[in-house]
């Protein structure tokens, strides 16, 4: 007797502890403050802020060198770097008039969706304003968000063409099948490839491209062997000829942002020629240069023909620090994402880009929980007046499990949205259900409720592999709520109120 | 007394799909066709002092003030509407109140179009379908005792009965559609499917005792 009222004395005392630990914290000495150790939870972009963005269709117009090649436009270039660059500024228009319609702006809007989605944005907020096709994007703000805002509106064409003359255009977007990025690792470190593939009408094309006028043609004179000579890259800031596989910078210019991609010797399937004096002539070996969006990555002819309809694009040579490694990936990352997705039909802008908080404030969150507290006191008196010894320690192992729950969100790095609380209210009825059951003495009360509860495991299983934040943060919500009801109640709840009983 | 309330409830859901067709559903600001109108210092933006001087100028129209970035010196308006004369006013006023001299002319008042419902319940619909044809698959095995067509057009029946009473009151209450509505659809749908679950189960408990006792 006196021992079951010990254990059963810790036990309230250990739910009590828990309590503190989980609803003030444990407060430890940091420099000249008090720092909550605990960890805090973490918020969805519903309930902290938001990025706004705001794109519009560009207005800007060409720019070209002096040999008439067209660099960039005037949204890239202002008066003062073009006068400094020798640029011109032109009249033609970067978006045609007759592009400016209702068609072209719901296909900008379903691209940037998919876009988005492929950049793993797990929550945001699209509308197209039909009449000017201006669109309004809203992002959770994280890490990523700069970088994804700078990529997203990019045109994503690909190009391969002929060195000298840039109208023939060899290969497009229309002939890829599929890009990734990928990476290899040898002795000597780690090289990040653009996979470029090819569908069966690039494919062809490809092949032909590679056994005719951009083969490379024999030398006339005996050379050293070419297995593992550079490619000249022509590029904005650089040109080299090197011998041996040595690293070129192709930098890719985007709108606001430039990139810069390291292109070293590609595989097997392309060629290479020597710098030397006893080459063949410029003029008679033909070339060709691929570009993505303006910016030529690779000038080079084909050693061997290409059947297997693949194009590796070397982004980095190879290297052993991690952060470069990471760097390189996520640049090819961002390329396949835009070249996986549609071109962009008109050129946009970005005209807006801010941070908002959300108009749920502290204080109504604080309102919400006081709200939600003071139901949940009303719950507890009630069984505390009903199964009166019972019902008290039914009510504090009730406490007891939402100071567990909250502990477990937090440290399962749960992001809580709207859904997410909904969860945790949801978890916290079905919780207290289960309890009555207990108070009741119900047989069978555990097997009972587990078959009710299947329904609502399966949409908290499912919504844990939902990329949607929202529905995520419920389900992750809803999956530890009934695994710690059913756990806790089985081990604490019913052990408690057994001894009491006794 | 359940004849009653399937009764109230069906008409329920037709006033509301009078008033969702009549006149539509009711947006949150968030989503809805809006201007917007950015105003900053140096100095800090007090959101309640804002919130003053919308009032005094946009009356009776629906707004809301925004901080914007996290230096607490940028505020954006947003309301259904904000005109020329009225932008004029709010830069006067703002001016008056922080001593700053924000010209008119560098405001600019910036349309924001408005979100379809289909794209805010879009990123909903494939995981409600997934998880009612799994629950739906689960019934239909496990209480095949109750009758297979019976267990699943009841499941079909009130699961979609409950939903369109939720837009219904959604419309008839005029709740903004927006932040709250999705969490609001979503609870409704665990929670009916709960109901149904725990129904079943009663019955099919009662079924067996029976055949237990003959």
């Amino acid at each position: 007797m006196k021992e079951n009222k010990l254990k059963l004395i810790t036990k309230v005392l250990a739910i009590l502890v828990i309590c503190l630990v989980s609803f003030v914290g444990i407060y430890v000495q940091k420099g000249n403050k008090m720092e909550n150790v605990v960890k805090g939870v973490s918020l969805g972009k519903d309930l902290t802020g938001y990025r706004e963005v705001i794109v519009e269709v560009s207005d800007a117009t060409k720019v070209t060198d002096s040999d008439g090649k067209v660099v960039g436009n005037t949204d890239n270039y202002n008066d003062s770097s073009i006068e400094q660059n020798s640029y011109t500024k032109t009249e033609e228009k970067v978006n045609n008039e007759e592009n400016l319609n209702v068609e072209n702006y719901k296909k900008v809007k379903e691209i940037l969706q998919t876009r988005l989605e492929k950049f793993g944005v797990d929550e945001y907020n699209l509308s197209l304003d039909e009449q000017t096709g201006k669109i309004y994007i809203q992002l959770p703000e994280n890490d990523r968000t700069d970088d994804i805002v700078s990529n997203l509106i990019q045109t994503g064409k690909l190009e391969l063409k002929d060195s000298k003359d840039s109208s023939k255009v060899l290969l497009n977007n229309e002939d890829l099948k599929e890009v990734s990025a990928v990476y290899n690792t040898t002795e000597s470190g780690t090289t990040v490839y653009l996979d470029i593939k090819l569908n069966k009408a690039g494919k062809e094309k490809l092949k032909d491209i590679s056994t005719n006028e951009y083969a490379t043609l024999p030398e006339k004179e005996d050379t050293e062997s070419d297995t593992n000579t550079t490619s000249d890259t022509n590029t904005e800031s650089e040109e080299d000829n090197m011998e041996n596989a040595t690293n070129v910078t192709a930098e890719v210019q985007t709108e606001g942002e430039n990139v810069t991609t390291e292109n070293t010797e590609t595989d097997e399937n392309t060629t290479q020629e020597e710098s030397t004096e006893s080459k063949t002539t410029e003029e008679e070996q033909k070339k060709v240069t691929l570009s993505i969006d303006g910016s030529e990555m690779v000038t080079t002819s084909f050693d061997e023909p290409i059947e297997n309809g693949t194009l590796d694009l070397t982004m980095n040579k190879a290297s052993k620090d991690s952060s470069e490694i990471n760097k390189n990936l996520q640049s090819a990352s961002t390329i396949a994402v835009l070249l996986n997705s549609e071109v962009m039909p008109l050129t946009y802008k970005v005209s807006e880009n801010q941070y908002v908080k959300t108009g749920i404030t502290s204080q109504n969150l604080k309102n919400v929980i006081i709200a939600m507290v003071i139901i949940g006191a009303v719950l507890l008196v009630y069984i505390m007046i009903k199964y009166k010894g019972k019902g008290i320690l039914g009510a504090i192992s009730n406490i007891g499990y939402m100071a567990i729950f909250l502990l477990v969100l937090r440290y399962t790095n749960v992001e809580l949205t709207i859904e997410g609380i909904l969860g945790i209210v949801i978890s916290g009825i079905l919780n207290y259900w289960f309890t009555i059951k207990l108070l009741k003495g119900e047989e069978k009360a555990f097997m009972d409720f587990v078959q009710k509860v299947i329904p609502i495991l399966i949409i908290a299983i499912v919504g844990c592999f939902i990329s949607w934040a929202k529905i995520a943060s419920f389900g992750m919500a809803m999956f530890w709520g009934i695994a710690i009801t059913i756990i806790y109640n089985l081990i604490v709840t019913r052990n408690v109120i057994t001894k009491v009983e006794k | 007394m359940k004849k009653i309330s399937y009764l109230v409830i069906c008409i329920i859901i037709v006033i509301g799909a009078v008033v969702a067709g009549v006149k539509g559903f009711k947006f949150d600001m968030q989503y809805e066709a809006r201007n917007k109108i950015t105003l900053s210092n140096k100095t800090g933006i007090e959101i309640s002092e804002m919130e003053q001087i919308a009032k005094e100028v946009l009356g009776d129209k629906r707004f809301k003030v925004q901080e914007v970035e996290l230096f607490g010196n940028t505020v954006s308006i947003i309301a259904n509407e904000i005109t020329e004369d009225e932008k004029t006013k709010i830069v006067e006023k703002f001016n008056e109140k922080y001593g700053t001299d924000v010209s008119i002319d560098s405001v600019t008042i910036t349309n924001i179009p408005h979100t379809r419902i289909r794209d805010i319940i879009k990123p909903y619909i494939l995981p409600i379908a997934i998880t009612f044809i799994i629950i739906l698959v689960y019934f239909m095995i496990r209480y095949s005792k109750l009758g297979i067509t019976k267990v699943c057009i009841e499941t079909i029946a009130k699961t979609v009965l409950m939903e369109l009473l939720a837009f219904s009151i959604i419309a008839i209450a005029r709740i903004p559609f927006g932040t709250i509505v999705p969490p609001i659809i979503l609870g409704v749908y665990t929670i009916t499917v709960t109901i149904i679950s725990s129904n079943f189960e009663n019955k099919r408990v009662a079924l067996e005792l029976e055949e237990e006792k003959k």
